[in-house]
């Protein structure tokens, strides 16, 4: 930006708010740039001033219940692993975690990206999400996905007007070593 | 100097595009948590419509939940969820107007050459309008809402606080009364520099 363009920055503001500036005035007859940045901020100011109003919580809680936030956190139920290796496994194991009548069987293979985790949700039409991005589920409900660590491998499963978590490993077996 | 502004088609800035899609494919799903976050998200965006149209709380609310009724209804058809603030802005708008029109003890047909036809067009053009105004100024709150330090809360309070004087902001913010202007000035200039990044003016 060339300095005089500098000088006046703070100034361009003042005129939008309605106080005359001869100097101003007459950098803006040469100068493209700054009446460019003028323009826009005339246009952002008005949208700045456009009123707004916050809705009441009673309305926003209505609006919400439309579609019900049925949602639920699977527990483990069982795996395969064993609890002296559960913190570093290296090899393959399997998890069944369940929860309002519903059960999901995981299988998690170590791979060289990380691990790989395979599943199949229960019957009906559902999807499957792990860390925002969704995972293809075939008709036949088996979905999987391959992920760096333990740590990243809780996804949720959407289906039937139900939305389950599934806990990462590791979660699922700091909440089995904390029962016990 | 024309210069053409962001349509508003949907909210791209701020990486909203992909998250918008990804919500709606849920709430499709029945994802009471996806659907709880459109709501909390523009829920501000669809109450102040009708507010600015100047009807009352009552019916400001019969408008907010008839928007959100009607999305709810029609959310497997949008076929651009990106499209979706635009969608809830022109909504709102249709359903303040006819809110109005049954309201006016005259007939709006009175004072509109053309009649009908001519009376459907001006109130799609109003709502295309008020939709895109709507937009903007959401967008733009949403920028001073990322600006780091003290703007924010200075942009804040001097322009979307209602009543906020010089005093208020030397009061809570602690910038001396001679400064806030220079300083607001500056700040400012980050919001425009931050929209202009970001394609708002495009």
């Amino acid at each position: 930006m060339k300095r005089e363009c500098e000088d006046i920055r703070d100034e361009l503001v003042l005129l939008v708010e309605g106080q005359e500036n001869p100097r101003v005035g007459a950098h803006l007859e040469t100068c493209e740039d700054c009446r460019c940045r003028l323009e826009q901020l005339r246009y952002m100011l008005s949208a700045l001033k456009v009123q707004s109003f916050e809705a009441p919580p009673d309305l926003v809680l209505e609006a919400k219940s439309l579609i019900p936030n049925r949602s639920f956190r699977l527990s483990l139920i069982r795996t395969s692993l064993q609890t002296a290796t559960a913190r570093a496994p290296s090899q393959d194991f399997q998890a069944v975690y369940g929860g309002e009548g519903l059960e999901v069987r995981v299988m998690y293979s170590k791979v060289d990206a990380g691990w790989e985790v395979m599943g199949k949700a229960p019957s009906g039409d559902w999807q499957a999400e792990n860390e925002a991005s969704l995972i293809e589920v075939d008709q036949q409900g088996r979905f999987h996905f391959v992920i760096g660590s333990l740590d990243q491998t809780a996804f949720t499963i959407t289906g039937d007007g139900r939305v389950c978590d599934i806990p990462s490993v590791s979660e699922a077996i700091d909440g089995l070593r904390s029962d016990s | 100097m024309a210069i053409l502004y962001h349509q508003a088609a949907g909210m791209s800035l701020f990486g909203m595009d992909s998250d918008l899609t990804n919500l709606v494919e849920r709430c499709r799903r029945q994802d009471g948590r996806a659907w709880s976050t459109i709501v909390d998200r523009f829920s501000r965006l669809v109450y102040s419509i009708p507010r600015r149209y100047r009807l009352g709380e009552d019916d400001a609310a019969d408008v907010f939940q008839g928007t959100f009724q009607a999305l709810f209804q029609s959310i497997d058809r949008i076929e651009d969820p990106t499209t979706l603030p635009k969608w809830l802005s022109v909504t709102a708008s249709r359903l303040s107007m006819r809110c109005l029109r049954s309201q006016s003890r005259v007939s709006s047909l009175d004072r509109v050459e053309g009649g009908l036809a001519e009376l459907v067009a001006s109130e799609d053009k109003d709502a295309e309008e008020n939709a895109i105004e709507s937009i903007q100024a959401s967008t733009v709150r949403e920028a001073v809402n990322r600006l780091k330090g003290r703007c924010g809360p200075l942009l804040n309070l001097l322009y979307l606080t209602d009543g906020s004087t010089y005093q208020d902001v030397c009061d809570r913010l602690g910038i001396p009364i001679g400064a806030i202007g220079p300083t607001k000035a500056r700040c400012l200039e980050k919001l425009r520099r931050m929209l202009e990044e970001a394609g708002f003016f495009e």
